[in-house]
């Protein structure tokens, strides 16, 4: 997993609960169903870039482009202080596939 | 102009921009606030309406600072929009040329219930024009005040209308630039920035609020 970077963390209030990370490949639409606690989820394929939305409550906000590397994670106020270790168990997931 | 607007705000309501159970609203990389309109006109008037009281070296203060704050407004939620990945998905694929930014941009502003935005002008480099058929501003001071002789009350789209152009002629946020406190600085408070003043508002009888930017 050494492969994933982080590319920022931070968020527009004065906090750091927005990670982007860029994957070793990129996304792709099966790798969207092997994230664990998804409550909401939404992609927008019709898109000219298909984007993808997968909400776990109390824990993340996971956001993307289907064929795009980058992934931006928005963790919850609970996990926090795990903000980076919980983006990438959330990229870890993703790619958790053949 | 290779932006389609209707396809742009189209895809913005498709997103389900919504609150979780914490009250945020995480999108396009930010906070978004889904904020009783009637409360920051109220706020916002109140302050302008004492300085007025005060004389004109205070009205003319309070009207900066209501401006500068849409400014600062401006440099996070459309700065941080156009470096998001929705705005990748949605508005990035019909972009030809530096301009269609600022036409992606008031897009995007009319999928989020600030009035409708038109720009009636953009001149590379040199100014903006924009009117606002029912900005929420006026909308809101002409429900609760009389019509005004002068001076328009549209302050956060003033600020709005100055902060396209600052982070697209006077900064560069087709670069990615980090949307940092130094960056802000760099793009609003430097000689030449863009300013912008609202020209007609609907508060004093106008049609339409009417925004020109400029250099300063």
């Amino acid at each position: 997993m050494n492969d994933v970077s982080v590319l920022v963390q931070r968020d527009c209030l004065g906090g750091d609960r927005i990670v982007e990370l860029k994957l070793p490949r990129a996304v792709a639409l099966p790798d969207l169903d092997r994230v664990d606690g998804v409550v909401t989820r939404v992609v927008l394929s019709e898109l000219p870039r298909p984007f993808f939305k997968l909400d776990v409550p109390g824990r993340f906000l996971l956001t993307g482009i289907i064929g795009d590397p980058r992934i931006r994670v928005t963790v919850r106020l609970s996990v926090r202080d795990r903000a980076v270790p919980t983006a990438i168990d959330v990229a870890r997931s993703l790619l958790a596939g053949p | 102009m290779a932006i389609r607007e209707q396809e742009v705000v189209a895809a913005v309501a498709g997103l389900q921009i919504v609150g979780n159970e914490e009250g945020l609203i995480p999108a396009f990389g930010l906070y978004l606030t889904r904020h009783y309109a009637d409360y920051y006109n109220r706020i916002s008037f109140a302050c302008y309406h004492r300085a007025e009281r005060e004389g004109p070296a205070a009205r003319d203060r309070a009207r900066a600072a209501l401006i500068r704050a849409g400014e600062v407004c401006a440099f996070n939620t459309f700065g941080g929009i156009m470096l998001s990945q929705e705005w990748e998905a949605v508005v990035a694929p019909m972009i030809e040329s530096r301009e269609d930014w600022a036409h992606g941009m008031v897009a995007v502003v009319n999928a989020l219930g600030w009035g409708k935005w038109r720009v009636d002008r953009l001149v590379p480099g040199e100014e903006l024009a924009i009117s606002i058929a029912n900005s929420y501003e006026s909308t809101g001071y002409l429900a609760d005040h009389p019509e005004r002789s002068d001076g328009g009350v549209c302050f956060l789209a003033t600020g709005g209308a100055s902060g396209i152009m600052n982070l697209l002629y006077n900064g560069d946020i087709t670069t990615r630039p980090a949307l940092t406190p130094q960056y802000f600085e760099q793009v609003f408070s430097t000689a030449g920035r863009f300013v912008a003043r609202e020209t007609a508002c609907r508060a004093n009888g106008a049609p339409r609020c009417e925004l020109i930017t400029t250099r300063s």
